[in-house]
């Protein structure tokens, strides 16, 4: 039994390191975690889960929100559908779970206790990599039972119909977490662990997945999905061959990923097709095993849409016609920014809405046409998002570089400024500008004659992942961007995938590396201190001036493009061969912290309208 | 069995036993008792002297403008419960409206404060307008005007 879990753990964790990198992230998200909903299509999500966990996948009861008329909630015949059935249908283990320990526990205090757990567990598993693990056994027992001891004071029960809400939380954080563990796993496996732990830490707690990792929104669950998929892509590639293992469990995480959203799903088959096809070689066995493996995976999504709409090819949210929630409900009223009720045109990506023609058909040949028209739609999705890029350069600037007050979409997000840029929610992805710079100090002319060389040699293991990434975070972009920038976002969350894929960008830089391995001290003590001071500053000064909700936003704004702005010379200066470690540690130490003080900052002090503390330490 | 281990192990212990103990089966009194639902209860409440002006500021970072009212004295008596007071400012002016909910517990005098509510840029452009200022009880009878007044909406840049 024992061995079993460990191996279980194994699997999923990879090894010590990467259950620090677990753990550090857990910690944190219970700390942040507020028991609420930030969004209005989470009352619907929730709600489909309590009709899932009743038995039905049909909602009838409305435990959450005004009733069952919410965001994203679909008619059909008469009875209302939910969406997100892959991301709820994941949330009943959890359920069941938290079901378990309320019979025997008090929830309140057992939350509490898996805190301090984590905290424990972590400060172990440190000392023991530093050398000092009687230190980190002391350390962390004593400060896991003060923090234990003070979420319990003053807390109060947990109501059981919170249930539901706080095992989509949960199953979120989770996510989140192995996001971060999963890039750590491919990092480690390509450039050893310093590298590796650097790269999953920043991915859970300075990229906006921090931020997401408490709302149980779509997005978060998608994102692991695609890290997964690069993880085992690069497992295929890895001994230069393809393994057909690796190769067909690859496509298991996009069956996931369209089972939470069929939209996220075809983004994510079109990027791994792509380059998985042409460079998996013609073994008919190793095509044979993905394509079963992918018609597996989707399997699930296919019986899901056939219950749900009676149509394999088409999802839920083709019920709902679109409508993506709004901020949930604070104070202020403006005319024309009621919230909640959206607009079709302002709809999630549809994800297959097939054409209308196609109705008249019968059976087969209608789920056929459903999904031709699928196709058709992403296709479609594409070419629209590649004419705004074209007619609308601007929306690039809003999106990745600074927002600020954009009327528009303040008005919906209860008229404040409470959104950021690619940019001002990572810094750190500010590195990636030196990416062209290094690609072309690279010996050009000898790239050129092995381009003319064939057959071509297959591409490494990292190239391969290179591609898919790259692949993927441009077709995420080009679906989404006419849409954007869009109200209720915060941190522009549909393209929350491409963070840990920017992650991914700056481990593959060499000058990253190199200043990560060899300045490791500095630039780690260089995060804590800017934390501890900076992040302490920035608290004061948004006390001392009063700030509202957007201001405090937009006060984070600046430090992360200042900090971006440091990281951004540093890394265009190294690649033209100007070295200064020193300078490249500090830049990226800062770039991570400004990163981290907003994940930090939103759940405990920022989003406070979203609900009351899970773990409410004063 | 080494110091530091059994120490990690008693920690886990604690925590669980912990857990278990304030759990259904066991019952330790450990929380606090759920707090009633605020809006319940009842409150007297009454205002000597309800502000005469807000301010609409421009804010830093070129967010759009505050409103923002003074903080509020309020004599509160006979209070039970959790009610609320809510503190609202209207500019129909702008079409723009804010309520900030408060929960009384004890009597006394308070200061009851809103939250600033920001609007955008465009919207304002005259230096001063119109505007209402209203505080509210809500307790099981329901929802009460307290006071209510006219007051300048005053524009700082």
């Amino acid at each position: 039994m024992r061995g079993r879990g460990r191996r279980l753990a194994r699997a999923v964790v990879g090894d010590r390191y990467g259950a620090i990198v677990l753990l550090a992230a857990v910690a944190t998200y219970l700390l942040c975690w507020r028991v609420g909903i930030l969004i209005t299509d989470t009352y619907t999500v929730a709600n489909t889960l309590v009709a899932v966990a009743d038995g039905h996948l049909f909602v009838d009861r409305a435990v959450y929100g005004p009733g069952l008329r919410t965001p994203g909630m679909g008619l059909r015949d008469g009875q209302f559908y939910g969406r997100n059935y892959g991301q709820v249908m994941l949330a009943l283990p959890v359920l069941a779970a938290l079901e378990a320990v309320a019979a025997v526990a008090s929830l309140r205090v057992a939350l509490a206790a898996l805190w301090g757990l984590s905290i424990v567990g972590l400060a172990r598993l440190v000392g023991r990599e530093v050398g000092r693990p009687a230190l980190g056994a002391y350390a962390g027992s004593g400060f896991a039972i003060v923090a234990f001891a003070a979420a319990v004071h003053g807390a109060t029960p947990i109501e059981p119909a919170e249930r539901y809400l706080i095992a989509l939380q949960l199953q979120t954080m989770g996510a989140a977490a192995l996001v971060g563990v999963f890039v750590y796993r491919l990092l480690t496996r390509a450039y050893g662990t310093t590298v590796g732990v650097a790269a999953g830490l920043a991915t859970a707690l300075a990229t906006p997945v921090g931020v997401w990792a408490q709302f149980p929104k779509r997005h978060v669950l998608v994102t692991l999905c695609a890290v997964g998929t690069a993880y085992l892509l690069y497992r295929s590639r890895e001994d230069g061959g393809v393994d057909t293992r690796y190769r067909a469990l690859a496509y298991v995480p996009v069956g996931v990923a369209a089972w939470v959203s069929a939209a996220e799903g075809a983004v994510l088959l079109v990027a791994l097709l792509v380059v998985d096809v042409p460079t998996g070689g013609r073994d008919v066995r190793s095509i044979a095993a993905a394509g079963a493996t992918a018609v597996v995976a989707a399997l699930p999504m296919v019986v899901t849409n056939y219950l749900v709409t009676g149509n394999a090819g088409e999802p839920p949210r083709t019920l709902s016609a679109g409508g993506s929630g709004s901020l949930a409900e604070r104070g202020s009223t403006s005319t024309g920014a009621d919230g909640g009720e959206a607009s079709g045109a302002s709809g999630d990506a549809g994800g297959g809405s097939a054409d209308p023609t196609a109705a008249g058909d019968t059976g087969g040949s209608e789920t056929l046409d459903a999904f031709v028209g699928a196709v058709e739609f992403l296709f479609e999705l594409l070419w629209r998002g590649l004419r705004t890029l074209l007619r609308e350069p601007e929306t690039l600037f809003v999106t990745f570089v600074r927002g600020g007050y954009v009327a528009g979409v303040a008005e919906r997000d209860a008229g404040e400024a409470i959104r950021l840029t690619v940019l001002e929610a990572m810094p750190l992805a500010a590195g990636l500008v030196a990416v062209p710079v290094v690609a072309a100090r690279l010996d050009l002319r000898e790239r050129a004659a092995a381009f003319r060389r064939r057959p071509w040699p297959r591409p490494s293991a990292l190239r391969t992942v290179d591609a898919f990434a790259v692949v993927y975070t441009v077709a995420l972009l080009l679906v989404y961007l006419p849409r954007l920038p869009v109200h209720a976002s915060l941190t522009v969350r549909y393209l929350l995938a491409c963070y840990p894929m920017a992650v991914y960008g700056l481990a593959r830089l060499p000058s990253v590396r190199r200043v990560l391995r060899e300045r490791t001290r500095l630039c780690a003590a260089t995060v804590a201190s800017a934390l501890l001071v900076g992040g302490q500053l920035l608290v004061l000064y948004q006390w001392a001036i009063d700030a509202t909700m957007g201001e405090a936003v937009q006060t984070h704004a600046l430090v992360g493009l200042a900090t971006a702005g440091l990281l951004a010379a540093w890394a265009v200066a190294d690649g033209l061969g100007w070295r200064r470690d020193r300078l490249g540690a500090v830049a990226l130490g800062l770039a991570a912290a400004a990163g981290a003080a907003f994940v930090l900052l939103a759940g405990l002090w920022h989003f406070a309208f979203v609900g009351p503390r899970a773990l409410p330490l004063w | 069995m080494r110091a530091d281990r059994a120490v990690v192990a008693g920690t886990v212990v604690l925590l669980v036993g912990t857990s278990v103990a304030a759990g259904p089966l066991v019952g330790l009194p450990l929380l606090e008792p759920e707090p009633a639902d605020p809006g319940t209860g009842s409150v007297e409440a009454t205002v000597a002297d309800p502000p005469a002006r807000v301010t609409l500021e421009a804010t830093d970072f070129g967010a759009g403008y505050d409103l923002r009212g003074p903080p509020v004295p309020v004599t509160l008596s006979e209070v039970a419960g959790r009610p609320y007071l809510s503190y609202t400012v209207a500019v129909p002016a702008l079409g723009h409206q804010t309520t900030s909910l408060t929960v009384v517990e004890a009597d006394g005098r308070m200061r009851l404060t809103m939250t600033p509510s920001t609007l955008s840029e465009a919207a304002v452009d005259a230096d001063s307008y119109e505007g209402r200022v209203a505080i509210h009880a809500i307790d099981d009878d329901g929802r009460r005007v307290v006071a209510e007044t006219e007051v300048t909406v005053e524009v700082r840049e």
